[in-house]
């Protein structure tokens, strides 16, 4: 198949069925600057793509995972099992380092309700949004600051960029960035999902990982592990989120309710600086709102 | 019965009974049939040789085995309420010696569950690393199940396989 339009921006290829419309830069807009965070964290200042890929799906209509991937209010419910079952996992246990980068990161979902409410949540034209890390602990993914890995790390960034550059670049703090309506991606822990959907009630998800050539071999690891517990098929976090969307869309098929109400921080949202909206708090549902009003826009043709 | 069962020194009956305790959901019985160190591994791609260079289905370490198991046990395991039943198939047994106490089994394996009105099977070849304990029993220091349909699109895995 011929497609009219191919673009790429920092090495991450688009293509475009439509002949006509916003350029890539133009559609991407802001979130451009999550592709800048991905690969500027790289000594090498590239990203490899490494690591396979793992597929899964879920009995559920394409929308749920994008209204999820930035919802912040649902971990300390949906997730209540694996943040509980890792708390109480004692740390002398052996572990040969992908299980700890796995419990530490459930437990991380256990956040106290400040620090989702003090999160930022992002959102910009066509759909999209990012919100802010909840990773509190300073730690890229699983290594304290002071780490051995770690040093080397920023030493090797430090040495292509500057020490004024690493720490900036080191500084941006942001979880999921999801680009309307099909991609969806972790900037500082190189994780990308790709969302196909089958039918009105299935939906796939591909997910793939990088390596950052230059830095120690150990953070790949440690990405594949990341990787195992927020998109592996048996995650003890994932399979309570693909459980919900398919409770979610049982729900919506039994025709029980005439609304879905997605009005959590409505009328709060104000723009920031950057020409976002944001949401008033971390768990407002802007990115939802935003989804939707691209989803109208895009169905009624609307310029 | 379940204390003889832990020092099963016969390495069919041993991967028998690990299929038992799964169905029976016998989980802190089944846990205690592992090594210290140890690693539980469902990979993603067919042939796959380390967990640390590329994605899994699972992966886990001894340390997260522990929670996995634990998880089973909370009242908010949503992908297990309610909760499956299963039925375990492994056939095709074969031991291969390696040097020490070592001893591996490979075997082809069916687990079939049912659950919410759905039935799904998981099929495939699985390789237990087993290692001789000192009271004449067995412990699993590897467990490898690579499903035929690997890299095909899975829905979410909540049981252990």
């Amino acid at each position: 198949m011929r497609v009219p339009r191919v673009a790429q921006y920092r090495g991450f290829w688009f293509a475009s069925l439509a002949a006509e419309g916003p350029s890539l830069e133009e559609f991407l807009g802001p979130m451009t600057t999550s592709f800048d965070d991905m690969v500027d964290r790289s000594p090498s200042g590239t990203l490899e793509v490494a690591g396979g890929f793992s597929k899964h799906v879920y009995r559920g209509n394409w929308k749920l995972v994008l209204e999820n991937h930035n919802d912040t209010l649902h971990p300390r419910f949906v997730h209540a099992s694996s943040v509980a079952a890792a708390r109480e996992q004692s740390d002398a246990v052996p572990t040969d380092g992908a299980g700890a980068v796995q419990i530490r990161q459930m437990r991380q979902n256990g956040a106290p309700a400040q620090v989702w409410e003090e999160l930022g949540i992002w959102t910009s034209e066509w759909g999209h949004s990012f919100m802010g890390d909840y990773h509190t602990d300073k730690a890229a993914v699983a290594l304290a600051e002071d780490d051995p890995v770690q040093v080397e790390y920023r030493r090797a960034l430090a040495a292509r960029v500057g020490e004024a550059r690493a720490a900036e670049i080191l500084a941006v703090s942001r979880f999921n960035t999801v680009v309307y309506p099909n991609l969806s991606f972790m900037s500082r822990f190189r994780q990308l999902r790709i969302i196909v959907p089958l039918a009105v009630d299935r939906t796939m998800l591909v997910t793939h990982t990088f390596r950052m050539p230059g830095a120690p071999e150990r953070m790949f690891h440690d990405s594949i592990a990341f990787a195992n517990v927020v998109n592996g098929t048996g995650s003890l976090v994932l399979t309570d989120d693909l459980e919900t969307y398919e409770r979610v869309q049982r729900g919506l098929e039994s025709q029980g309710g005439e609304w879905v109400d997605a009005a959590r921080g409505l009328g709060a949202d104000a723009p920031d600086p950057s020409g976002m909206l944001r949401g008033a708090t971390g768990t407002s549902e802007v990115h939802i709102r935003n989804q939707f009003a691209a989803w109208a826009r895009w169905m009624t043709g609307a310029a | 019965m379940d204390a003889a069962a832990a020092t099963i020194a016969d390495p069919f009956a041993f991967v028998l009974h690990e299929c038992d305790l799964l169905d029976r959901w016998r989980l802190q019985e089944w846990l205690s049939l592992w090594a210290e160190e140890c690693s539980y591994w469902v990979p993603a791609l067919p042939g796959q040789e380390s967990p640390h260079d590329a994605l899994s289905h699972i992966y886990d370490d001894r340390r997260l085995l522990e929670t996995r198991v634990r998880r089973f046990a909370h009242a908010m395991f949503h992908a297990q309420k309610p909760p499956s039943r299963t039925v375990r198939f492994a056939t095709n047994l074969r031991v291969v010696e390696q040097p020490g106490a070592a001893l591996s089994v490979l075997c082809s394996l069916q687990v079939a569950e049912f659950r919410n009105g759905l039935h799904r099977s998981y099929l495939g070849h699985c390789r237990y690393d087993l290692l001789r304990g000192g009271a004449g029993g067995l412990l699993i220091r590897r467990k490898r199940f690579e499903l035929i349909d690997c890299d095909a699109p899975q829905e979410g895995i909540s049981i252990i396989l």
